[in-house]
């Protein structure tokens, strides 16, 4: 096929019969291009190379401004693009997270049933706004708007994006849809909670009572060593036997380094995670009554 | 010699400007897939047969320019694939009339992404779904639709 074929209505049909053969040239491209396919170069910092020619691109095309524009919104779907993406995907993983634990939550309540144990209590969660604050020496109280009625003694959370903090307890609820409830923060006098250690539970409780405004104090210890020990940005978590779902943070030390302190166990106060006065929405968690196991019925036997 | 690589080097800069000017859509990135078209020309240039191995690495290298930006190394086989089948074509029917340039195109498209798809998920473990999605790349048939263009461009400049 030569220069002049270009003209020609079909310029390589006279080379028909050579072109079913493989050249040479052929063979060799094939080859290069299997090989990098099995090599297949991991290059780490490809999204940072292209990531640079973006750029110099859109410093090219500052001088362009309808490339520009091409530039800025691809970019911005691209973006899109990863956010919608990662979004999914953080999606499946919580269906999938979700359907396991509700898989232990039978295995648990197959194993309860198996040793003669009561069924886990249900947990429910009411949202609630705050309506109104009396934080102060004599008592730590907020009144909070909910949707519905809630009993008397139920845990109250402030739903932080990062953790639930433990934050006070329900004493009265009046009315329905919506109900007014009056919430007793951790730092009421009346208030006390059993908390321990996040480092190291196995030094049992203490009490965490509230000294109002939003002063709390560890008092009671079971454990010498849990007053002794204790550190800065320490967690005190509620402990099992508290009304909270255990494991709760309620609080943290902060050390008292302004000479306030008289003694070792004063050196450190804990303080509330979040602070009462800007509490604005909370979460009431009502635990549902669980339903008595089958095996509970059959041990009780009939009613004397 | 010169003036074959100062061409390899605009085909590859023009390439990664196409890499560049692409734009993601939820059915597959909307660009001009500039190696694809670039093994179509070369595989119809008249000068094919004078310089065989010019004509194959003036697509090959920005075909795998692309793959390293896109990180994906499969492209670049098909394309010699797909360049593989237009020489045979051309020996067949009139690549450069309008009509047929497209079906030609169309076709080309069919092997290339059958093809990269059949290698991406050999090498990834993926079904072969992967393939027959590979086929719905819009940015292929819109090269597709730039290869009469290329074709008259290829024979005004009697190359």
């Amino acid at each position: 096929m030569g220069r002049e074929s270009g003209y020609s209505r079909r310029p390589v049909a006279r080379h028909s019969g050579a072109i079913l053969g493989i050249h040479s040239s052929e063979f060799v491209l094939l080859v290069i291009a299997i090989l990098v396919y099995l090599w297949s170069p991991a290059v780490p910092d490809a999204g940072l190379l292209q990531t640079r020619l973006r750029i110099q691109a859109s410093i090219l095309a500052g001088k362009f401004s309808f490339l520009s524009g091409l530039l800025t919104t691809r970019a911005e779907l691209e973006k899109t693009r990863i956010e919608r993406d990662s979004a999914r995907i953080d999606l499946d993983l919580a269906r999938a997270e979700l359907r396991a634990q509700s898989l232990q939550v039978l295995e648990n309540d197959a194993l309860r049933s198996l040793f003669l144990l009561p069924r886990r209590p249900g947990y429910r969660y009411v949202h609630g706004e705050v309506v109104g604050t009396s934080i102060g020496h004599t008592e730590a109280r907020v009144d909070v708007q909910l949707a519905e009625a809630v009993p008397a003694g139920s845990a109250v959370i402030a739903p932080v994006l990062s953790e639930w903090t433990a934050v006070g307890r329900v004493v009265r609820s009046a009315g329905t849809r919506p109900a007014i409830a009056q919430v007793m923060l951790l730092s009421d006098p009346r208030s006390r909670v059993g908390v321990v250690r996040s480092d190291t539970p196995a030094l049992g409780v203490a009490l965490l009572v509230g000294a109002g405004m939003e002063r709390l104090m560890l008092d009671f210890a079971m454990h010498p060593q849990f007053m002794k020990s204790l550190s800065p940005n320490l967690r005190l978590l509620t402990s099992p036997e508290s009304r909270f779902l255990p494991g709760l943070p309620a609080a943290y030390m902060v050390s008292r380094a302004d000479g306030s302190a008289f003694t070792v166990d004063e050196s450190f106060s804990p303080v509330p995670l979040r602070a009462y006065n800007d509490l604005r929405f909370v979460v009431v968690l009502i635990v549902e009554p669980a339903e008595p196991a089958p095996a509970d019925a059959q041990r009780a036997g009939p009613p004397r | 010699m010169i003036r074959y690589l100062a061409a390899v080097l605009a085909a590859t800069a023009l390439q990664v400007v196409f890499h560049l000017l692409s734009i993601s859509t939820p059915s597959g990135v909307i660009r001009v897939e500039f190696s694809f078209l670039l093994a179509f020309l070369c595989a119809v240039s008249s000068r094919r047969a004078e310089h065989p191995w010019k004509s194959g690495f003036l697509f090959l290298i920005p075909a795998l320019t692309g793959d390293l930006l896109d990180q994906r190394w499969g492209g670049s086989l098909a394309h010699v694939i797909s360049f593989m089948a237009v020489r045979r074509a051309c020996g067949l029917v009139d690549v450069h009339s309008f009509p047929m340039s497209v079906v030609i195109g169309v076709i080309l498209v069919l092997i290339d992404r059958l093809g990269f798809g059949i290698v991406l998920s050999l090498k990834s473990g993926m079904d072969m779904g992967v393939a027959l999605r590979a086929v719905w790349d819009p940015s292929y048939y819109l090269t597709v639709a730039l290869f009469p263009l290329g074709s008259a461009v290829l024979r005004r400049m009697k190359w």
